[in-house]
């Protein structure tokens, strides 16, 4: 079992660090393409396309990892004052939230992507093939949803975890 | 609207205009006359300037799916999913504001049965006034040769292309950003519809105008969701396409009007405007020929439809001209 | 129906702690499927859209600029710098991220990247240095409300090109209502600072003007920096979101040439960075589904038009239209309530007699209103991001609570004396 939570862990932080590269690359295609444009009179009519592309890049390699770090933004003012025994039930409602939203997403944007890959969508100015971008939208989510049920898996193991924690302490 | 709710059937009418241009009027137009024609039974409720939360370049798969009932299509939006309709009409296709009359019904039929192919049914539309088009610059700029010192924003890739290949730089900028650009120098020119370049405030941030052709418009056609379409009554579907025919004919007989742009260029001048000589005829040749290699190579890369739809268009034109 | 899918569904799923952007999310996909007859593939439309626009890259490259601020240091001695000149004025240091945020408002034409870009410098400064971080993320919430009001602005610029408005005109009327907002914020940082429990770090040193002097030789990047972002736009270099690109570019070389920025340093800002921003991306994926269904539904556009049936005089319907705003500010912001709203809003109040320049400074100003009104809140979530969860959605809109009734006076104010607003742009 703690392999395959390596093997998660490893797997999403890739995507993740994919994602770093895609944020500093678009930095950079911005800078230049804005340079060219004022200095030589030569815009890069694609960069904003391109930007685009890779500001949709960072989003969706990025979601995954930031989920299994729980960084991502939640409201638990409610929750934080519930009474204890409800509190379990509360979070496992909470978490089919983020799964069943993960699942619809996965099936929508798959289906989006399959759509444009049999039409070969492009992009209007540079002519980029759209599909493998598109593609990110559904993988994210699974990724998502892997992550969600592995944290699912740890939580089960969280009372052992706590267990031994405690004893550590004292 | 509040009477839409008594009526038999009410269909959701996607329009991306803003209601400061006149297509949106008509499209209002439209909507009255379904209405009138039949007793209040039919109602349209138009969503203008993008209401519904829609994007232009989705509008083909959207009908498609049936999520919309109708929307107004404008052909050169949808070269992601559709490249051969980009193939279909260019800026730069015609010289004098009647060629455009004569070359309508072929793209009207092209764009028929293109859409057909997405599950759409076309019913009549808008002809788009033939407008001005224009070089609003900060600097006086009437010639080719001017444009070459100057970074000039247009509105899409095949202008881009038409540009380069005439040596001027030239950048796709969203409209949104178009006022700033211009302002702080960002770009010096913009290529734009002259007659409503008021709306956008083109006036504020440029000083200059200097006339190159008149506007090639695709028609913006009245589309309805095939998966609409087979829910109403053939009373309905009779109402909808008289009604869309008459707004066709309408606008078709006023788009073409050297008065209305003899007054919108006076309303410009008294806004401030000063107006250069227009594009010399040599000049206008030449941006001519580079727009038919810029919406060849376009069409080349649409794939057999879009090659076989440029040669029909570009051969009506030719037909024309002799 | 919708409405109360909307109500019930935001409040059950956003309070059981869940992911917020899913939370969103799901609501939107909800009313697709249901209440618009199962168009939930609408929803990845509308996300492929709004994470494809350029114009959103900018808020990733402000928060790599803030970040590769704060981990060379250079940050850190620019507000050391500065410390000395405040030492004497109560609310010390929190006036930095008004004023900051002024002048920034003045390149950024987005509340959310005016938000993101000065938080996530203010923030951890401001906070190591023992300001209540609640008192904080209001001070950077409010600021970063700015960005719309002040030109450039977005709003206005959407605002005036729909319903055929001079650009100019309302870029001109943005700018007194936006100093004497950005006014107010001041003051209620003082009087703030001087009742209640503190909400600054204790300081008994008398003001001295050697250190004042010192510390202001300290803050030379500052104007660099600004040239870099604000500068290059009105020489005409780039546009507002390119700018963003050239103030990393001049971070990055600030940071080595004058902090102690070191290439590990730099790759570390930019995974920090990154982790911020796709918090904030995967609301704003959520918030895109969900105002691409209530869009779709016509629901704004079913409340304002319900307002005109109502029978009220002029300053009722006036007040009956900003009320309707608050309420849809709870679930939306910025640019899409204005365009689902302005069809209807825009004609039903000129006809009033009401100037059409001044209603776009008051739209704007209801949409600003949105972007700090909970649940959704586009600036109270990247806020929260910024503090990693530090103060939580909750305590950041409670602490927006003043600036959001200041902006609401101002609204009162304006209706009251519109010469405020009309003053500046009759002289165009
Ligand atoms: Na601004
Ligand atoms: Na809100």
């Amino acid at each position: 079992m703690k392999t395959a939570y390596k093997i998660i862990d490893k797997l999403v932080y890739w995507m993740f660090l994919a994602g770093v590269v895609s944020g500093i690359f678009m930095t950079a295609l911005v800078f230049v393409s804005t340079l060219m444009r004022y200095l030589f009179n030569s815009p890069v009519h694609f960069s904003n396309e391109l930007a685009g592309l890779l500001f949709l890049s960072i989003t969706f390699l990025t979601i995954p990892h930031v989920l299994n770090i729980d960084r991502h933004i939640k409201i638990d003012l409610v929750v934080k004052k519930l009474p204890s025994r409800i509190k379990n039930p509360v979070g496992v409602f909470a978490s089919m939230v983020m799964i069943i939203f993960s699942l619809v997403f996965i099936y929508e944007s798959w289906g989006f992507m399959n759509f444009s890959r049999l039409i070969s969508s492009r992009s209007d100015i540079s002519g980029i093939l759209l599909w493998p971008w598109m593609i990110l939208m559904p993988l994210s989510f699974v990724m998502c949803v892997v992550v969600k049920i592995k944290h699912a898996c740890l939580f089960r193991g969280a009372d052992e975890v706590n267990r031994l924690v405690v004893e550590e302490k004292s | 609207t509040a009477t839409a709710y008594s009526a038999d059937k009410v269909l959701k009418f996607h329009s991306g205009y803003a209601e400061s241009r006149p297509e949106a009027g008509f499209v209002n137009e439209f909507a009255e006359l379904v209405s009138k024609m039949s007793d209040g039974a039919l109602q349209i409720d138009v969503y203008h300037a993008g209401s519904l939360g829609l994007k232009e370049p989705d509008m083909l798969r959207i009908l498609q799916q049936g999520a919309v009932d109708m929307a107004l299509l404008y052909g050169e939006y949808y070269s992601r999913d559709a490249p051969e309709l980009s193939a279909v009409y260019a800026q730069g296709a015609i010289k004098e504001a009647e060629e455009h009359l004569e070359v309508l019904p072929t793209i009207r039929d092209i764009y028929a049965q293109e859409y057909a192919d997405w599950g759409i049914k076309t019913i009549g539309g808008v002809v788009s006034p033939v407008f001005d088009v224009g070089v609003h610059c900060k600097q006086p700029a009437s010639s080719i040769e001017d444009l070459k010192e100057r970074k000039v924003r247009v509105w899409s890739a095949h202008l881009v292309d038409t540009f380069t290949r005439l040596g001027v730089s030239a950048q796709v900028i969203p409209q949104n950003d178009m006022y700033m650009a211009l302002q702080t120098g960002v770009v010096d020119c913009a290529y734009y519809l002259s007659t409503v370049a008021e709306t956008v405030s083109l006036n504020e941030v440029t000083d200059f105008e200097s006339y190159i052709h008149p506007w090639a418009a695709a028609p913006a056609m009245f589309g309805v969701s095939m998966k609409t379409w087979e829910t109403l009554s053939e009373e309905q579907q009779q109402t909808l396409q008289e009604a869309g025919q008459e707004i066709w004919e309408k606008t078709r007989a006023l788009a073409v009007d050297p008065q209305r742009e003899a007054k919108a260029r006076e309303n410009r001048e008294s806004l401030g405007i000063t107006m250069l000589e227009p594009f010399s005829d040599s000049d206008v040749e030449q941006f001519q020929s580079a727009a038919f290699q810029a919406w060849e190579t376009i069409a080349k890369r649409a794939g057999e439809d879009g090659l076989s739809i440029f040669n029909e268009v570009t051969h009506k034109i030719q037909e024309n001209n002799q | 129906m919708s409405w109360a899918i909307l109500s019930t569904g935001l409040l059950s799923l956003l309070s059981s702690g869940a992911v917020l952007g899913a939370a969103l999310g799901l609501v939107g996909f909800i009313l697709l499927h249901f209440q618009g007859g199962g168009a939930t593939s609408l929803a990845i439309n509308s996300a492929w859209n709004l994470l494809t626009g350029f114009s959103l890259t900018a808020v990733p490259l402000f928060i790599f600029l803030g970040d590769i601020l704060l981990s060379s240091g250079v940050s850190t001695k620019v507000y050391n710098g500065l410390t000395p000149l405040f030492r004497r004025i109560p609310g010390k240091l929190l006036h930095t991220n008004i004023a900051v945020c002024t002048l920034f408002s003045a390149v950024s034409g987005s509340s959310s990247a005016t938000a993101a870009a000065i938080g996530s410098v203010g923030y951890p400064e401001l906070r190591g240095r023992g300001y209540s971080p609640s008192m904080v993320v209001g001070t950077l919430a409010a600021g970063g409300t700015l960005g719309l009001l002040i030109p450039p602005s977005l709003a206005l610029i959407i605002y005036g090109a729909t319903q055929n408005v001079s650009i100019g005109k309302l870029f001109l009327a943005g700018i007194i209502p936006g100093i004497m907002i950005s006014g107010a914020f001041f003051v209620w940082i003082m009087v703030r600072a001087k009742v209640g429990e503190s909400v600054t770090p204790e300081d008994k040193e008398d003001m001295d003007w050697g250190a004042v002097f010192k510390g202001l030789l300290q803050v030379w990047p500052l104007p660099i920096l600004i040239f870099f972002v604000l500068g290059t736009i009105y020489m005409g270099v780039a546009t507002p979101t390119e700018a963003a690109s050239l103030g990393v570019t001049a971070s990055i070389v600030l940071g080595f040439v004058w902090g102690n920025l070191t290439l590990s340093k730099l790759w570390s800002a930019f995974i920090n960075g990154t982790i911020m921003f796709s918090a904030i991306a995967m609301i704003m994926l959520g918030t895109a589904i969900l105002s691409q269904a209530v869009s779709l539904l016509g629901l704004p556009r079913e409340a304002v038009a319900a307002i005109a049936e109502l029978g009220f005089n002029r300053y009722g319907i006036l007040l009956m239209i900003v009320l309707v705003y608050i309420v849809l500010g709870c679930f939306f912001d910025g640019i899409s309530l204005l365009l689902m709203t302005l069809p209807i809003t825009f004609p039903m109040v000129t006809s009033l007699g009401f100037d059409p320049i001044w209603f776009g400074v008051i739209v704007t100003l209801l949409m600003e209103v949105g972007m700090i009104t909970p649940p959704v809140g586009l600036n109270l979530f990247v806020l929260t991001s910024i503090t990693k969860n530090e103060v939580d959605v909750t305590e950041a809109a409670w602490a927006s609570l003043p600036y959001w009734l200041i902006i609401l006076a101002a609204v009162l104010v304006y209706t009251a004396f519109p010469w405020f607003v009309t003053w500046l742009p009759s002289f165009y």
